[in-house]
C-alpha cells in the first residue's frame, strides 16, 4: 500500500551560503515514509531541525529543494482545491498549549471553527459531533463552554488535539505534545494517542526530544541533528541498540529511575553549527570516535533491514581502523 | 550543632482564608550542611511555595499559618529586611527554571557575575578574574563568553551563568526550582552533574524540585514525595524508587515512560485536588485505587523514622518489587 505521507530530500534551510561551507540552520535532505494509521518518531536536541521538519509536513514552511507527497500527490503540484483539501488533511498540535487557543473563543467554539470551514457537520449536528470528538481526548462536554483560562495545561492541548481531529485528518503533526505537561497527565495524553490511532486510522508524526515519549508511543523513530536524520529504524533497533554515536548519548544522558549506564557515552562540548563544515558529518567536532573520513558526510549504512545509520564507523567496507573501533563501540 | 535547614510542622495557606484547610500542611524537612533532597510532586503540589517559606519570600498572599523555619538555628520569619538580605545574599539562594530570566539582557555575562563578586566584598581590581574562574568551572571560557549578552547565549549557558551568579554567593543552601526543565537532556546530564560535584566540594546543601524523578534518582540521596500540599511519602531515594510505599509514589512512577521497555505508561487518573476540593481525610482519596472508608474520615500522619509515609494502607512488601511496576 502506498504510504499517506512521503517525504523526500527536503530542505528547509535559513540564511544564505557566506562561502565560508558551514552548515546552515534548518532541515536537510531528509526522506522518510509515513504509512496509514502509523507513528513515526522524531527525536533531536534543540536545533535538531525536527520542528523545522514538522511545520513543512504542515504546510506552515516552504521547502527549499525536496518532494513531499500526501496520498501519492505531491503538495507542489496541487492546484488550489487540492492545497484545500490538504490543509484538512494534514493537522498540527503545537507544544504549548497555553499560546495555542484562542483566548477570546469557547473549546467549543475553538474547535467548530475548522468543522464550519470545510462544512463537515450540519449545523444541527454539530454539538453532537464536538461531544464526540470531546469524548475522544477525555474531556466532559461542559469543557466546551469554558473559555481557554478555565482549562488546566492538559485540557487545553486536548483541546488543541480535538480541533486537530475535528478536520478528520489523515495525517496528524504532534510538535512536543506532552512537554509542558506533568508526567501523569503525560501519560495519559500518551494513552489517549494511542486510543485514537485505533479508532481513526490517524497517522502520527510524533515530534519529540523525549527519547522515552517516542519509545513508548511511536513504532519507527529517525533521530536528528543540526538538520540531518543521523540515524532511524523501528524504535527497538534504533533506541534499543543505537548505532550513531550521536543516538546513543542521547540515550544515556537519560535520567532514569533504577540503574544508569555505568560507563555512559558522552560528546564533548554543546550542540553548536560553529566549526560544523555542510559537507563533512555534523557530529564531528564533538564526536569522540571521529577520524579521518568524517570530514565527508557519510550516507545512510544498513546494519539491519530498514536500519539506517550515517556514520562511518557503521561502514561494513570501512578500512580497518574504523571497522575495529566501530566494533569495539557497537559492543560496548 | 543546629541542622542547615529545619522546617517543622509548616502551613500555609490563602492570607485571607477562614477555613481550615491549609494549602500547605504539616510540611517538615531537616537538611544537614551538603545534602542533596529532591522535592517532587506535580503541579500544585506545594512544592515550590514550601521552599518559597523556606527562603523568607512567601508571596503577599500566602502566609504562615502553623509551625517554624529555621535557617542554621535561628527563625526565617523573625528576620526583618536586613536579616532577609543577610540570608539571601549568602546563605540561601535560589536557581529559578528560566536562566535567561535571572539575568541583566543589558549586561555582558562577565559584568553580570563581577558585580554580584562586588556585592561580597570583592575587590575590584580581582573581579574579573574571579568571575573567569567561576565560569571556566562551568564550562563557559571566559575569552569566549565572558564579553557575550544573555540573548547570545544558548539555554544551557544562560543556565549555567545563573548558576555561576548563584553560587558566587557563596551560599550554604542553593534551593533549585526545576532549574533543567528546559534544558536539552545531554545539557542537562551536564548541568545536573555540575551540580552535584559542586555540593560535595563545597558542602553546599541542595533542595532540587523536580517532577523528573529521573533526575532525582542520579543525584538525590533523599526525596519527599508532594501531593496537594502534604508529604506522602519521603526517605532514601534508592530505598523509595525499589519499593515505593504510598499508592501515588506509585502511581508516579508507572507514569513515567520507560525507556528500558518501551511499554506504555499507566496514567494517574485524575488531577490534583484544588483548594477547595481538599475534603476532611486523605487529599490522595480521589485518586487511589486502594481507598478505603477510613481515608475518608481522616487525614492520615505521616509516619515512620527515616523512611516515612502518609497512608493508613502503606503497600507492603508482598506487593512491592512486581506491582509497583504493574498498572495501578
Amino acid at each position: 500500500m502506498a504510504p499517506i505521507l512521503s517525504v523526500s530530500g527536503l530542505s528547509r534551510i535559513f540564511g544564505r551560503p557566506d562561502g565560508s561551507g558551514r552548515l546552515l540552520p534548518g532541515c536537510h535532505d531528509i526522506g522518510f515514509d509515513l504509512a496509514a494509521g502509523e507513528t513515526i518518531g522524531i527525536v533531536g536536541e534543540s536545533g535538531s531541525g525536527k520542528t523545522t521538519l514538522g511545520r513543512c509536513i504542515a504546510g506552515l514552511e516552504r521547502p527549499d529543494a525536496g518532494e513531499i507527497r500526501v496520498a501519492s500527490m505531491s503538495i507542489a503540484a496541487m492546484d488550489a482545491a487540492a492545497r484545500r483539501r490538504l490543509r484538512r488533511t494534514v493537522q498540527i498540535v503545537f507544544q504549548n498549549p497555553e499560546t495555542a487557543l484562542n483566548p477570546h473563543m469557547t473549546a467549543g467554539r475553538f474547535v467548530a471553527e475548522p468543522l464550519r470551514n470545510f462544512g463537515l457537520v450540519s449545523r444541527a449536528g454539530e454539538r453532537a459531533r464536538l461531544a464526540e470528538l470531546a469524548g475522544m481526548v477525555g474531556l466532559r462536554t461542559e469543557h466546551l463552554d469554558r473559555y481557554p483560562h478555565q482549562l488546566s495545561g492538559g485540557q487545553k492541548q486536548r483541546v488543541g488535539l480535538m480541533r486537530a481531529l475535528a478536520c478528520e485528518p489523515e495525517i496528524v503533526v504532534l510538535d512536543e505534545p506532552t512537554s509542558a505537561l506533568d508526567v501523569s497527565v503525560q501519560a495519559q495524553v500518551l494513552v489517549m494517542l494511542r486510543e485514537i490511532q485505533a479508532r481513526t486510522g490517524v497517522a502520527f508524526l510524533l515530534i519529540s526530544h523525549d527519547v522515552a515519549v517516542i519509545r513508548s508511543v511511536a513504532r519507527r523513530v529517525l533521530v536528528m541533528y543540526l538538520g540531518r536524520v543521523v540515524e532511524s529504524g523501528p524504535v527497538e533497533a534504533v533506541l534499543g541498540s543505537p548505532r550513531h554515536p550521536y543516538t546513543r548519548a542521547l540515550i544515556d544522558a537519560v535520567p532514569r529511575l533504577r540503574g544508569e549506564p555505568a560507563d555512559p557515552f558522552r560528546l564533548s562540548g554543546d550542540i553548536s553549527l560553529r566549526e560544523v563544515a555542510a559537507e563533512s558529518c555534523p557530529l564531528r567536532p564533538r564526536c569522540p570516535l571521529a577520524f579521518q573520513r568524517c570530514t565527508t558526510l557519510p550516507p545512510a549504512f544498513e546494519p539491519a533491514r530498514g536500519h539506517a545509520v550515517r556514520c562511518w564507523r557503521s561502514d561494513p567496507a570501512a578500512p580497518e581502523e574504523g571497522a575495529g573501533m566501530a566494533r569495539d563501540f557497537c559492543s560496548a | 550543632m543546629a541542622a542547615l535547614l529545619d522546617i517543622d510542622r509548616l502551613a500555609l495557606d490563602l492570607a485571607g482564608a477562614t477555613d481550615a484547610a491549609p494549602l500547605v500542611e504539616d510540611f517538615s524537612l531537616r537538611l544537614e550542611p551538603g545534602e542533596v533532597v529532591g522535592l517532587v510532586g506535580e503541579t500544585g503540589a506545594g512544592k515550590s511555595l514550601s521552599m518559597r517559606a523556606a527562603a523568607g519570600l512567601l508571596p503577599a498572599a500566602i502566609r504562615s499559618v502553623a509551625g517554624t523555619v529555621g535557617f542554621r538555628g535561628t527563625s526565617v520569619e523573625a528576620a526583618d529586611t536586613k536579616g532577609l538580605r543577610a540570608r539571601l545574599g549568602h546563605g540561601i539562594c535560589l536557581l529559578l527554571q528560566n536562566g535567561r530570566g535571572a539575568l541583566n539582557p543589558f549586561l555582558r555575562v562577565q559584568d553580570q557575575v563581577s558585580r554580584i563578586l562586588g556585592y561580597q566584598g570583592v575587590p575590584r581590581r580581582e573581579r574579573a578574574s574571579r568571575a573567569a574562574t567561576l565560569l571556566e568551572a562551568v564550562g563557559l571560557p571566559s575569552a569566549e563568553f565572558g564579553a557575550r549578552y544573555p540573548h547570545q547565549l544558548s539555554g544551557g549557558q544562560a543556565q549555567r551563568v545563573a548558576m555561576v551568579i548563584a553560587l558566587a554567593t557563596n551560599p550554604a543552601l542553593l534551593i533549585a526550582d526545576e532549574p533543567t526543565t528546559a534544558l536539552d537532556v545531554t545539557t542537562e546530564r551536564d548541568v545536573i552533574g555540575l551540580l552535584g560535584r559542586l555540593c560535595a566540594e563545597r558542602a553546599l546543601g541542595l533542595i532540587l524540585i523536580t517532577h523528573n524523578l529521573g533526575l532525582v534518582a542520579r543525584i538525590c540521596r533523599r526525596v519527599v514525595i508532594m501531593h496537594a500540599g502534604h508529604i506522602v511519602e519521603a526517605g532514601p531515594t534508592a530505598e523509595i524508587f525499589a519499593a515505593p510505599r504510598h499508592p501515588y509514589t506509585r502511581a508516579l512512577m508507572a507514569a513515567v515512560p520507560d525507556l528500558e521497555t518501551g511499554r506504555l505508561p499507566s496514567p494517574l487518573e485524575g488531577t490534583v485536588p484544588l483548594r477547595s476540593e481538599f475534603g476532611r481525610g486523605c487529599r490522595f482519596l480521589a485518586r487511589c485505587p486502594l481507598a478505603q472508608p477510613r481515608c475518608r474520615a481522616a487525614v492520615p500522619a505521616l509516619e515512620g523514622e527515616g523512611r516515612q509515609v502518609r497512608c493508613f494502607f502503606p503497600l507492603t512488601a508482598a506487593a512491592r518489587p512486581g506491582a509497583a511496576l504493574a498498572a495501578v
